[in-house]
């Protein structure tokens, strides 16, 4: 059964999947950390409170957060194809995957940056810090270890987002496993692609953790 | 004094609007703090006196009247300029609120940074003050490791980056324990001697008061209800906001023992012991004393002593005639 074709199949599978993982979870995260930080910092009691703006932010997220992935993928197919030019593979997965993710890696940030004491904010502005110091200086590296941890989450919620793409056109292990296992019943071909998954996932969280406590200061 | 106060409030007023109606947390508040003063403000938890002080830098926007800082009034100022002038005011806080993700030396040079200082001099600045603060050795060290007393010491070492004229210390002790308060105050005094920088200090802690302010205002109910050197309002105090923290916990009212109970007071070159004693000698009875301490402030002897009278008129006018021929305060503080 592991004749060359298929091990050469499932490397394929393997870095499609990293390639989508990875790519959509960069770009979630150029497009998140600033949605994060404007929810911090435009809520009450933020240090650049605009109640509406955070407002309608909120519900944007909100809204965007409660399509099931499979549904949002449809729906942004013409925007896909505007973009990319395609709807098939790995680039046009990516649209989909970091329009999904973009909110929920805001809400990620926000509550790292929510876990930020409030005191040590409140010192910066006595020093005279300006807004954008203290988001760069002051939010962003104290709130590290989190944000960390945090991408660990979004990278793999973002892969299991992947893997669901391969039901409308998306490439990778999603694929395989949906075309082997649910289309021709080889489900030991499945089999490898889930224990492929697992150890992608396994690798991720590890990857994550070892980086939160590496940047974390707080305990010596 | 010739010299205008550094600092100098003038109808402070701040409201804070609720779901029940308006709220004041400080109202007609009055303050001149000189230029090199030692300014203890004190008042029990609520009183508003962390608001008081977050008033003085702007981190709580006054709602009515002028916090003028060198001759400006704050409340005016805005964005940059705000910013500008914060950093003439150096700011401590009872958690310390250092930087967790940067070490000592790093937290030391973040004012620095903000204010856009060269590199190299910001680190040669922070050293200079890591040893100013006794912390040299610490300078790679996280602030997690350290101790209170340590954090502390950053802390001000940070404060003092920016060459501040005044130095806000809201509770900064109040974390700490007897023995690392009494280093940590002693250092704050250190530098407002060497350096002259003017100290703010917001506490409920008497002693803390007692060591190092040479003035103090006693707030209470968001206004101040007494405010002078701090011998004067410790040992006369006038308002009964000002006696109740004033004297301890045993002499309120409700736990007095019944009888004439009196409290004198001497200040000065006077030494307690030998007076009382002649006094007792004098008037022929035996009061039975209730409290007494007696303080070194600022070289001088301080003290007051708390006694329950003889139940017999004669003596107690002896004792009063001697009171006053040795020029002790004496005031009678209940009869029932």
């Amino acid at each position: 059964m592991f004749d060359a074709q298929l091990v050469e199949m499932l490397a394929e599978g393997v870095w499609d999947t990293l390639y989508m993982t990875v790519v959509s979870t960069g770009l979630s995260y150029l497009l998140g950390i600033p949605v994060g930080v404007l929810l911090v910092i435009c809520r009450k009691g933020g240090i650049s409170p605009r109640p509406l703006l955070y407002a309608v932010l909120d519900v944007v997220v909100n809204l965007t957060r409660s399509f099931p992935f499979l549904i949002l993928m449809i729906a942004v197919i013409p925007f896909t194809r505007f973009l990319v030019g395609t709807t098939i593979g790995n680039n046009a997965t990516v649209v989909p995957l970091v329009i999904a993710a973009v909110p929920f890696v805001g809400r990620l940030i926000e509550s790292s940056l929510l876990e930020v004491d409030g005191g040590v904010v409140e010192a910066a502005q006595s020093m005279g810090a300006s807004a954008w110091q203290i988001i760069t200086k002051v939010l962003l590296p104290e709130a590290l270890p989190s944000l960390l941890n945090g991408s660990a989450v979004a990278a793999i919620t973002i892969l299991g987002y992947s893997a669901m793409s391969g039901a409308v056109g998306g490439g990778g292990l999603g694929k395989l496993a949906i075309m082997y296992g649910y289309n021709r019943y080889q489900t030991d071909i499945m089999f490898i692609t889930i224990i492929l998954l697992i150890v992608i996932v396994q690798l991720f969280q590890m990857l994550g953790n070892w980086a939160t406590k590496r940047s974390d200061k707080r305990v010596s | 004094m010739t010299e205008a106060p550094i600092i100098q409030i003038r109808g402070l007023e701040k409201k804070f609007k609720s779901k029940n109606g308006e709220f004041y947390a400080l109202k007609g508040i009055d303050l001149s703090i000189e230029r090199g003063d030692i300014f203890g403000i004190i008042g029990r938890s609520g009183a508003g006196k962390s608001t008081l002080v977050r008033c003085i830098n702007m981190l709580e926007r006054p709602t009515a009247g002028q916090v003028l800082f060198e001759g400006r009034d704050l409340c005016s100022l805005d964005g940059r300029d705000l910013r500008l002038a914060r950093r003439s005011m150096g700011m401590i806080f009872q958690q310390f609120n250092l930087l967790m993700q940067r070490t000592a030396l790093a937290n030391i040079c973040f004012p620095l940074e903000l204010s856009g200082t060269p590199k190299a001099e910001a680190k040669k600045r922070a050293e200079e003050l890591l040893d100013l603060v006794g912390l040299s050795e610490r300078a790679g060290a996280y602030p997690s490791p350290l101790s209170g007393g340590q954090k502390q010491r950053v802390a001000i070492a940070r404060a003092l980056a920016s060459r501040p004229k005044v130095l806000l210390c809201d509770e900064a002790t109040s974390a700490l324990d007897p023995e690392t308060t009494v280093s940590i105050l002693a250092l704050i005094r250190d530098i407002n001697k060497k350096l002259g920088i003017t100290a703010v200090i917001i506490t409920h802690e008497m002693s803390v008061v007692e060591k190092i302010c040479n003035r103090v205002a006693i707030i209470a109910g968001g206004s101040i209800a007494e405010s002078g050197l701090v011998e004067d309002v410790f040992y006369h105090p006038e308002t009964e906001a000002a006696k109740s923290l004033v004297m301890p916990e045993a002499l309120r009212q409700e736990s007095l023992p019944a009888g004439r109970v009196v409290r004198i007071v001497f200040a000065g070159s006077s030494s307690l012991e030998p007076l009382v004693g002649s006094m007792i000698l004098d008037c022929g009875k035996a009061p039975s004393i209730l409290y007494s301490d007696i303080r070194n402030m600022d070289g001088a002897t301080y003290g007051q002593m708390v006694m329950q009278l003889p139940d017999d008129e004669q003596a107690c006018a002896r004792i009063r005639a001697f009171a006053a021929a040795h020029g002790l305060s004496l005031e009678e503080i209940s009869h029932v």
